[in-house]
């Protein structure tokens, strides 16, 4: 079972790549075969992704997440359904270089942290614990699309301003489409996330009868800028550049929790039990 | 033998004054074709006749003679005497005809490389052409293959693309910060023939207000009336400011009339929600500062003018990609064309005959158990002769209806009763290699034509 999951996920892999490689030619060539294709295989990848997880989960006997390997491949999973929103929504399939290659980046870095299926933890034996990776999942891919959208928008601005349209400036989406997604996405995030964060408070106190550590520091600072992002566009109608970039930063910030409070700095929370 | 000709004269070979008196109206399209297919050496004829241009397209059983009917035809049809439009003439002729034809319907010959009429243009010809009965298999695939290649080059290049016009730059940035303009409110300060331009432009891609303020009050009003929209007393526009998504300013004010002030106050006002300020007054009308002020576009005339360029030297780019796709498609025809020469429809069908023949002797052979030599060399003849009996008639009539002016119709009505049509390509390519040896077998086969009659 877990061989045909990795076969699986590597074919994921590969077909993501592909993808990849098709959105960047598309974006070049304008070819009508190469931008079918990519969302062709996009689907196409994230149906094989799929598969894999449900195999994974059947090897292990629990929903995937509990690993760092399971957990980035989910994250990964969600990015492109999430993508994929904003791609039939949009019509533009700029956006789809920046995820399917952040999408690789994500199997590949999973891949590094590879563990063979295993009961969990018996601190993870819970089924709020079940409920705050699947949100975490969720607000981490919507954050990657606000992220992306924030990057193409601060670019198309920069065109803008600095009167240099080329070609990426008439295969962007305008400014408007990039601001509202973008928008969209963090508010999406922003409640998973804030959920998230709360079961975690929940689970913490529970289990470690604390919740003082690190990763409720970082957490809070990633909150409050998401919070703050909404807040500021809520009372000043705010939008455009600032706005893109504290989704940036907002990614960042939980990008960090993921990729370094977790594994290294955390005291209670971790992969590593 | 057929001959595919054009002759025509173009913005790039003739001034307005002669392109002007050649043209063909087209309510009477089907009748000047009518009036071209009279002439001996004219079997097929397409006429394309824009502000532009006028082309003749035309299948020929003889390139000279038949060119020479085009001009005579051109000549009686407009009463003109040749002399006068002959230097201003050009002419093409087989492969150089489709290579033309494909780049007149992607427009790389056209005044502004990468317009869109031109295809619905020779649509339009070709649609009369049709009804008039003066295409048939020749121009019914060629044309249809120009559209294809003009539909190509369209969705894979940016040729078209990009505005390369002042007004048209402006509703492409506008379009680049507001995805859907149906809702904007436009407004114009200072009613000039530019800012009205830009605005019909604008409104034409979903805007639906129109605000108008002008010095003089009631030039702004007689705008408004023509776009259905509102005037606005002068001193007032900053207010109107607050609610609009895009200026256009063009007054004959010599200082700024939009300051720094008075926008950083406006998009206070509307909560920095982003604007589009068009300035194309020389000198300018609003102040270069407030470009710096957050969501605040501000493109003036030599802005514009630069994007101009840039966008024209982009579809210059693209124009060489279309080039290449050109040349794939000319190949691509030429390959089919080539299969209406006899020689080569004669080799397939013989080819099929003899396939068919060798199977099935095969077949009957293998049924039959143990033969003598001799026995099989019987009914190996045997099936030959009937093979080239058959086949024999056919092909010395074929050869001889080639020479006639639509001999191709023939060719195409073989290939067709015969199902040539699939074998072409791959035997086309095969028979490429064996070519150099067919041709020493050459005589060979004749031979054995000949053997058959006798046989």
């Amino acid at each position: 079972m877990e061989r045909i999951s990795v076969f699986l996920f590597w074919l994921a892999l590969a077909i993501y790549a592909l993808a990849f490689a098709m959105y960047a030619n598309f974006f070049a060539s304008r070819r009508h075969i190469t931008g079918s294709l990519s969302t062709g295989m996009t689907i196409g990848g994230w149906v094989v992704h799929t598969v894999s997880l449900i195999f994974r989960g059947l090897a292990s006997g629990h929903l995937p997440g509990a690993t760092a390997y399971e957990s980035l491949s989910a994250v990964a999973w969600l990015v492109i359904v999430a993508y994929l929103f904003v791609e039939y929504f949009s019509k533009s399939k700029v956006l789809g270089i920046f995820i399917t290659a952040i999408n690789c980046v994500f199997l590949v870095k999973a891949w590094g942290h590879y563990q063979p299926p295993g009961p969990r933890l018996s601190i993870l034996r819970s089924s709020l614990v079940d409920v705050h990776f699947m949100l975490i999942f969720i607000a981490s891919a919507a954050f990657t699309v606000a992220a992306g959208c924030g990057l193409l928008y601060l670019l198309q601005e920069w065109q803008m301003k600095g009167r240099r349209p080329n070609i990426l400036f008439r295969r962007l989406p305008s400014l408007e489409v990039l601001d509202d997604v973008g928008y969209r996405a963090v508010l999406a995030g922003f409640l998973f996330f804030t959920l998230c964060v709360a079961t975690g408070a929940i689970q913490a106190r529970q289990v470690w009868g604390t919740i003082w550590d690190p990763i409720v520091v970082a957490s809070a600072v990633s909150w409050s800028i998401y919070a703050f992002y909404l807040l500021l566009r809520a009372a000043a109608g705010w939008m455009g550049k600032r706005a893109a970039i504290l989704a940036i930063i907002g990614f960042l910030c939980v990008m960090s929790i993921r990729f370094a409070i977790v594994p290294y700095v955390s005291y209670l929370h971790g992969f590593r039990g | 033998m057929m001959h595919i000709i054009v002759m025509g004269l173009s913005h790039k070979t003739a001034p307005v004054e002669i392109r002007e008196k050649l043209t063909f109206p087209e309510s009477k399209l089907e009748e000047s074709l009518q009036c071209l297919l009279k002439y001996d050496h004219i079997s097929e004829g397409v006429i394309l006749s824009t502000c532009n241009r006028t082309e003749i397209y035309a299948v020929s059983d003889d390139p000279d003679k038949g060119k020479e009917d085009l001009i005579k035809f051109l000549s009686q049809y407009h009463n003109l005497d040749p002399k006068k439009f002959r230097n201003h003439l050009y002419f093409r002729h087989s492969i150089d005809v489709i290579h033309h034809l494909f780049e007149v319907v992607t427009s790389l010959d056209s005044m502004v490389v990468g317009e869109a009429q031109i295809l619905g243009q020779v649509k339009g010809a070709y649609a009369h052409a049709f009804e008039a009965h003066a295409t048939s298999v020749i121009f019914n695939r060629l044309f249809r293959h120009a559209f294809k290649v003009g539909k190509r080059v369209r969705t894979e290049t940016g040729i078209g693309e990009s505005a390369v016009s002042v007004s048209y730059v402006a509703v492409e940035l506008a379009k680049k910060i507001f995805e859907d303009l149906a809702g904007r409110t436009v407004m114009i300060i200072g009613a000039g023939e530019m800012s009205e331009l830009t605005a019909k432009h604008l409104v034409a891609n979903g805007v639906t207000s129109v605000l108008v303020s002008n010095r003089t009050y009631e030039r702004a009003v007689e705008l408004a009336n023509r776009f259905h929209g509102k005037a606005v007393k002068f001193d007032e526009f900053p207010d109107y400011m607050v609610d609009t998504d895009i200026v256009i300013s063009s007054t004959g004010a010599p200082h700024y009339i939009v300051k720094r002030e008075t926008v950083a106050e406006v998009m206070r006002k509307r909560r920095f929600k982003p604007i589009f300020l068009i300035d194309i007054a020389v000198p300018r009308d609003i102040d270069p500062e407030v470009d710096k002020i957050y969501n605040v576009f501000l493109f003036d005339i030599d802005d514009l003018q630069s994007v101009v360029d840039a966008n024209l030297a982009e579809r210059a780019r693209e124009a060489k990609k279309a080039e290449l796709i050109i040349d794939r498609e000319v190949e691509e025809f030429m390959a089919w064309l080539s299969s209406l020469e006899v020689v080569p429809t004669i080799t397939v069908l013989r080819e099929k005959a003899e396939a068919i023949r060798e199977a099935e002797t095969e077949k009957a052979l293998n049924k039959l158990g143990e033969l003598s030599e001799r026995e099989k060399n019987i009914i190996n003849a045997l099936t030959g002769v009937i093979i080239n009996k058959l086949l024999h008639e056919p092909i010395v009539r074929i050869k001889e209806c080639s020479r006639r002016k639509d001999g191709y119709l023939y060719i195409e009505s073989l290939r067709h009763l015969f199902d040539l049509e699939a074998r072409t390509k791959v035997e086309g390519r095969r028979s490429r290699d064996e070519g150099r040896r067919t041709k020493g077998e050459g005589r060979g086969t004749k031979g054995e034509g000949r053997k058959g009659l006798h046989g």
